[in-house]
């Protein structure tokens, strides 16, 4: 059976980027000793496939991958023994099987959740109800948000306002799970939820950038913030988005 | 979070910030404050390649082992950071603390080639240590070398405290147990040290010894300043590696190393005695691990670390007596499940055929031979027993098995080489395309690929050769041009592919390896006036290099293009790798006047001196 395992990166981990994260857990499954399946051939490789790559210096509570088992073990059993061979600062959340025609995790993905805060507070000089007020305008107010954005093909212009679906500027002392690898819950924490996958692709810095931008600031997209991935969802049968871990079951 | 010593915004500026985090699998923690002696551990390259050095490995091992030391590693800063370094004055920091290496007791430096060099004095610089041993004080960490340049430690002398000459496994415990007695009892001083280091086997204090130079710039005399100091430094052996601290639990980069496979030694040392090689020298006698051990190491290694590959490390894994025994092994018991055996390069024959077909694929892999000189007479010359036939019949075997691919290596200014060595290289590469196309077309496997790569010979301390003079860099590509042009006179040259070496690199490695102590000047200009990374083509810059020799007054003539008289004072003759200088002496006679060979260890026994070690080859089947 394919299962689904996700997994959390923080602290220092979040400069290993994602081909070397790739290659760890290839060593933490063969380490663990899970029945993995293997392709044929010379060099056979473990059936393995991550969900949208996660940039060098993001961390994340919310990635995952997709193997496929020649054996179905229990869902604790594989856990603990994934677990066991963890470097520090990486974590197995949680490993569920999948139904039989579920999706992969790559192709399921169409929605991410982030929570960014500034690299450096000083350079920002608005409290948490100015912010407020002009995300309103910015976002909630707004019909639509027309900006350019590069592609590999060249630049186009898209429409930003259905591609976010939540906007939320907030202090960090009220959100309930919070990344706690810094050091303290910073004032002002932006929560964003935005479309994800192959077709549209939109980072969380990229709407903060616009929405900078729209007050007349000019930020440096990933210089300015610390970015964490809360978690990743896919679209279930009644198209409500729900995250990709509960997709899978427990055995 | 783990603590680290560059910024967040560093860490996102610069290219691989994973080389710098210390945050890898199987690494060790201690808690520094509960230890009586730092140990910094430098490979002075970049991550990558120091991540892959098995020295290193164990050393890490051997001394993490004892619960009074904490041994942890550093590696040269890539250009990048270390510009950053400079601009913002941070100090050169360990991996697994991230604390400043000028907090630690020792900062032990391995010394793999001579090309390294500048980038010591980048580690030193970085970690705000007196780049010159004679301007420390007791408060800096004690700087200590080790690995095969160590066999000719003189141009390097002045920027280190001590150097340890020989096999690590053997003499580290003295020397820590000595500083951890001293600093303890309140006697300590980096003088005092250094003298009481000087006396334990196989430690050279550079500091209590003395040269004097005749006018021609040879050495008149090398001795030490005080009577209780050795005039001679023994290397130091292990003689049963069986015994040796291994690497069983290796710290597994995120980053791909060079190495990024499971690396079982098994031995030390080569039966050959090739007559240009160091390594073949300065590790005699050949010593094998035993199977048993080995075949325990390799699969607690593959457990320990989840490795998709494992390896042989040796000067010449078809010499082990166990050979057929440990790759069936590796093949039956570890391989599948996704883990592959890589064969270093064994001689092909008909075992090493079969046990290649099983874990490559022979289309794309390819085989090698090491000839390194094109024709018989010079093969004899080097003392290289690989005859023309041999390898005929070994190629000969490959493609009737399918094989296609043929790389050969050789040398260009060989001692005695002359034009008509220089094309033997080419005709051997088409004598092997001929025997290709003597196999019927429907047999065989479209057209074959002969690559043949020169690089350029480079006299080494304690080799037979190590009186042989260099050539200018106009010369060697002269040769290389040679052997270019009778290629594409060949019958088979549109199989033929020919690659050779830079030559400036050349000349600059033999001026290092063989120079004396008033080379170091040279060395600290170059790397004042910006060279680092020598080793990296895209960093080499030989103008700056030729700009410091010349302020220094240091000479290519001298260093390199010289025949050094048999008799001469050589840089390195205080040590004493037992192996005699007579050894080489009647080797250089065999080699250019005689044009012999010399049988190896396991056919007959030349008498090199290493048999007084009491051990290895020289007693194996003789009682
Ligand atoms: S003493 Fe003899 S057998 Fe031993 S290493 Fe020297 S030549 Fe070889």
């Amino acid at each position: 059976m394919k299962a689904r395992i996700k997994f959390a990166k923080y602290g220092t981990m979040k400069y290993v980027g994602h081909l070397d994260i790739m290659r760890y857990f290839q060593k933490v499954i063969r380490r663990s000793g899970i029945p993995i399946k293997y392709s044929e051939g010379f060099n056979p490789h473990q059936i393995m496939s991550f969900a949208a790559p996660l940039g060098v210096g993001l961390t994340s509570s919310g990635e995952y991958m997709d193997i496929e088992m020649v054996e179905d073990i229990p869902c604790d059993e594989a856990l603990k023994a994934i677990s066991n061979e963890m470097v520090d600062e990486m974590e197995v959340l949680s490993f569920k099987y999948l139904p039989e025609k579920a999706t992969n995790a790559m192709a399921s993905v169409m929605a991410s959740t982030y929570s960014l805060t500034y690299k450096h507070p000083q350079e920002f000089d608005f409290t948490l109800e100015e912010l407020i007020s002009y995300k309103k305008k910015f976002f909630d107010d707004s019909d639509e948000i027309n900006v350019i954005k590069k592609t590999k093909k060249g630049e186009r212009e898209v429409d930003l306002k259905p591609l976010i679906y939540d906007f939320d500027i907030v202090n960090g002392a009220d959100i309930a799970d919070f990344d706690d690898t810094l050091d303290k819950r910073p004032d002002i924490v932006f929560l964003i939820n935005v479309s994800t996958g192959s077709n549209d692709n939109i980072k969380p810095e990229f709407v903060l950038y616009h929405f900078f931008k729209s007050i007349g600031i000019d930020t440096k997209e990933r210089s300015s913030f610390y970015i964490h991935r809360i978690d990743m969802l896919t679209r279930n049968k009644d198209e409500k988005l729900i995250s990709l871990d509960d997709v899978g079951f427990l055995v | 979070m783990k603590k680290l010593a560059l910024s967040d915004d560093i860490l996102m500026e610069i290219d691989k910030p994973a080389r710098y985090l210390g945050n890898e699998m199987n690494v060790v923690v201690k808690d520094p404050s509960k230890v009586d002696v730092r140990f910094a551990m430098c490979f002075p390259d970049v991550y990558e390649i120091g991540m892959s050095h098995l020295g290193i490995q164990i050393l890490y091992e051997m001394l993490n082992r004892r619960d009074d030391v904490y041994c942890e590693r550093v590696y040269s800063p890539w250009p990048d950071l270390h510009e950053i370094m400079v601009r913002d004055n941070i100090p050169l920091f360990a991996l697994e603390s991230q604390d400043p290496i000028s907090d630690f007791d020792f900062l032990g430096i391995t010394l793999q080639y001579e090309m390294c060099y500048t980038n010591i004095l980048q580690i030193l610089d970085l970690s705000n240590i007196p780049i010159w041993a004679k301007d420390r004080s007791d408060e800096n960490p004690i700087v200590i070398g080790g690995g095969p340049c160590t066999y000719n430690p003189e141009p390097i002398a002045e920027f280190f405290d001590l150097f340890y000459i020989g096999e690590g496994e053997v003499c580290y415990d003295a020397l820590l147990d000595l500083y951890k007695k001293m600093k303890n009892s309140g006697d300590y001083s980096r003088e005092k040290f250094l003298h009481e280091a000087s006396k334990i086997p196989g430690i050279y204090a550079p500091s209590m010894y003395e040269v004097t130079y005749n006018e021609d710039g040879t050495i008149a005399s090398f001795g030490p300043i005080y009577d209780d100091v050795p005039r001679t430094i023994k290397r130091q052996v292990l003689m049963d590696l069986d015994s040796g601290a291994y690497p069983t639990n290796p710290i597994v980069p995120f980053m791909r190393a060079t190495q990024d496979r499971v690396v079982l030694e098994i031995q030390r040392g080569c039966i050959r005695g090739c007559r240009f090689c160091q390594a073949g020298m300065i590790y005699r006698p050949n010593r094998e691990k035993s199977l048993d051990v080995l075949k325990d190491y390799a699969k607690e290694m593959l457990a320990s670390t989840g490795h998709e590959e494992i390896s042989l490390s040796s000067l010449s894994s078809s010499d082990y007596t166990d050979l057929p025994e440990l790759v069936n092994f590796l093949i039956d018991d570890c391989c599948g499940n996704g883990v592959n055996i890589s064969l270093p390069s064994l001689r092909i024959d008909a075992f090493s055929l079969d046990v290649m077909s099983k874990v490559q694929d022979i289309k794309k892999s390819s085989l090698t031979f090491a000839p390194e000189a094109g024709s018989q007479r010079l093969r004899n010359v080097i003392n290289k027993g690989l005859t023309k036939d041999d390898i005929l019949q070994g190629a000969g075997l490959a493609f009737e098995g399918g094989w296609n691919k043929v790389k050969l290596y050789f040398m260009l200014g060989l001692p005695t080489e002359t034009e008509e060595d220089m094309r033997a290289i080419p005709e051997l590469g088409n004598d092997i395309a001929v025997r290709y196309y003597e196999i019927p077309k429907d047999q065989r496997n479209g057209k074959c690929q002969i690559t043949m790569s020169t690089s350029f010979f480079v006299p080494k301390p304690f080799t037979p050769f190590q009186w042989a003079p260099m050539y200018e860099k106009g010369e060697y590509l002269r040769r290389a041009k040679i052997v270019n042009d009778t290629m594409h006179e060949q019958l088979n040259r549109k199989s033929l592919r020919y690659n050779w070496h830079e030559a400036d690199v050349t000349v600059l490695e033999g001026l290092l390896a063989r120079g004396d102590r008033k080379v170091s000047a040279a060395i600290y200009e170059a790397y004042k006036s910006g060279c680092i990374f020598d080793a990296w083509s895209d960093y080499f810059d030989c103008d700056k290099w030729d700009a410091a020799m010349e302020k220094t007054g240091i000479s290519l003539d001298f260093y390199a293009y010289r025949q050094r008289d048999l008799d001469e004072n050589l840089p390195w003759d205080f040590i004493d790798i037992e192996v005699t200088k007579d050894f080489m002496k009647r080797e250089w006679d065999k080699a250019i006047n005689q044009q012999v060979v010399t049988p190896n260890c396991r056919m007959q026994c030349s008498g090199c001196g290493a048999k007084s070690l009491g051990g290895g080859i020289c007693y194996e089947g003789k009682n």
